[in-house]
């Protein structure tokens, strides 16, 4: 008997596939086309207090085995995406609630609305307005006292989504934990740009898809490392061999991202895909391989 | 609307533009005027993303698509051989209402979803292009009940200039407009005095809505090509 089942602080997925926030919309929009019962969880598109428009076109670049994008956390406000709620529930999955916010109390008051969420997923590589400006997750004690805040006015699953663009990523993933953070999900894009060859315009964003993969597996492995708390690995995964390194690596869930862009069917094929590596080697679950790597260098 | 395997019938080279017939049964009874489908030609993740295809035509069983290269994506649709897979998502896009009679206008490339539309009406079509390897479909239109005025900036046929031109000399009756082709065209086509609306285009990553990329400006905000368009009230979209 295989079980695929994994437990992230209170959360109890039926699969160990995530669909990471901004590739799935609100789940809504992949009715009829993404098989649920592959899947998790869901992780919605990021939400803040206010609605926000999003960055101007354009906002997508192709790049190789990639995808640079910089939607601009374009979204309609917490309010509006609560009334969703009804439909967002209909694919029977949990729901993560992706919040970013440019203050603390924006990311505590975020928090306390997200009664009807089973989970909450900070965000923390946007900017820290109100104080300078700093990426929260670029700082070890910034992202440690908006986690041990937002703590405070949750009991939800709490889930901190760590930004690979800093050298302090150990550090930063070290006082998240401490400050009460129930998991971790690495990476977020990595900053990166595009420049048009007729115009010279140039665009900064960020990287995802398989061109970050072997990043991201190394991030994952090095916070892995540091901490005890669930990693959910995601950062270029498009097949069951990636999400199995992801495993290897440490981490106890996988998340889907840019995949889901090209293949929205991708966590059942991604499912099956583990299922059978499990299988054919006689592993009953991901326990029996999470963090199980064996360095050789 | 789920991620289909098709496969290509033909593709052949009709002047600048290349005509592609794939077999594909699912898909062609549920696409409506207005909508698109994504398509991707390749296995390998290097080019990671499938690419929005207007639906030129369909036959039971069969969808057209009429292909420009314009990068890589679309070179390798291009040199696709009948006999070859291609993966398809669609219909997706909003299906528009048409009235009986409309007229058609189309610069270059953006005649293949207005070759679509002319199947659930009749009207006029003027069609334009930088020179003749760039008209395309006149045949059909024709047959669909539209009477045809060309253009092309060379003058190799028809009326020497843009077709945007011919459209205000020629114009025959105030009917709606459904058009298609580069943005200075419809930039120009918004001055037009009655019901006209425009096929947009931007870089676009899933088509349902789910990433949120392909973002164009109006006058009511931020819309989405793929769940709010293509096709827009040119009059209320706001061209940077």
């Amino acid at each position: 008997m295989i079980d695929l089942s994994v437990k992230i602080g209170e959360l109890e997925l039926k699969t160990p596939i995530v669909l990471a926030s901004g590739t799935c919309g609100y789940g809504i929009e992949l009715k009829g086309i993404t098989d649920f019962g592959a899947v998790g969880a869901i992780t919605i598109k990021g939400v803040s207090l206010t609605p926000k428009e999003g960055n101007p076109p354009p906002r997508i670049f192709e790049t190789p085995c990639g995808v640079l994008n910089r939607i601009g956390l374009e979204n309609p406000g917490i309010e509006k995406v609560l009334e969703l709620m009804p439909e967002m529930r209909k694919p029977g999955v949990p729901l993560i609630a992706n919040l970013h916010a440019e203050t603390v109390d924006d990311f505590k008051k975020l928090a306390a609305l997200c009664m009807d969420f089973d989970a909450i997923e900070l965000n923390l590589s946007c900017p820290n307005v109100k104080e300078g400006g700093i990426v929260w997750g670029k700082d070890p004690s910034l992202a440690g006292r908006v986690t041990g805040e937002v703590r405070k006015v949750t009991k939800k699953t709490l889930i901190v989504k760590l930004t690979p663009n800093t050298d302090r990523l150990e550090d930063v993933a070290l006082a998240c934990e401490e400050a009460g953070a129930d998991a971790l999900s690495l990476v977020n894009t990595y900053q990166g740009m595009e420049i048009d060859l007729d115009t010279w315009e140039a665009w900064r964003g960020g990287l995802s898809g398989p061109a970050i993969r072997p990043l991201a597996l190394f991030a994952v492995r090095r916070v892995y490392e540091k901490v005890k708390i669930p990693l959910i690995g995601m950062g270029g995964i498009k097949d069951e061999n990636d999400a199995i390194k992801f495993f290897l690596a440490g981490a106890s869930a996988i998340g889907l991202g840019s995949i889901m862009l090209r293949d929205p069917e991708a966590p059942r094929r991604v499912l099956s895909g583990i299922i059978k590596y499990l299988k054919e080697r006689n592993l009953h679950g991901i326990k029996d391989i999470k963090g199980r790597l064996r360095w050789k260098d | 609307m789920r991620l289909r395997e098709g496969r290509v019938k033909r593709n052949e080279k009709k002047g600048n533009f290349y005509w592609m017939e794939v077999e594909i049964p699912e898909i062609p009874s549920l696409a409506g005027p207005g909508q698109f489908v994504m398509v991707r030609g390749w296995e390998g993740y290097e080019l990671f993303l499938p690419r929005p295809l207007s639906i030129a035509w369909s036959s039971s069983t069969c969808l057209f698509f009429l292909i420009r290269v314009k990068g890589r994506g679309t070179e390798l649709l291009s040199r696709m051989k009948p006999g070859e897979k291609i993966w398809i998502t669609g219909p997706l896009g909003r299906r528009i209402e048409l009235p009986e009679k409309f007229i058609l206008v189309g610069g270059g490339i953006g005649i293949a979803p207005l070759l679509f539309l002319s199947r659930w009406g009749k009207g006029y079509a003027f069609v334009g292009g930088k020179n003749k390897d760039e008209i395309f479909g006149t045949e059909l239109l024709e047959k669909n009940g539209f009477e045809v005025f060309l253009a092309t900036e060379d003058g190799s046929l028809g009326y020497k200039g843009t077709v945007v031109d011919l459209f205000f000399k020629k114009l025959p009756e105030r009917l709606p407009v459904y058009a298609c082709g580069p943005r200075p065209m419809l930039e120009k086509l918004q001055g037009y005095d009655g019901e006209i609306y425009g096929f947009l285009e931007e870089r676009m990553g899933c088509g349902m809505g789910i990433c949120k990329g392909c973002a164009i400006r109006t006058k009511g905000g931020i819309k989405h090509l793929c769940t709010d368009g293509p096709v827009f009230n040119l009059k209320e979209v706001v061209f940077d």
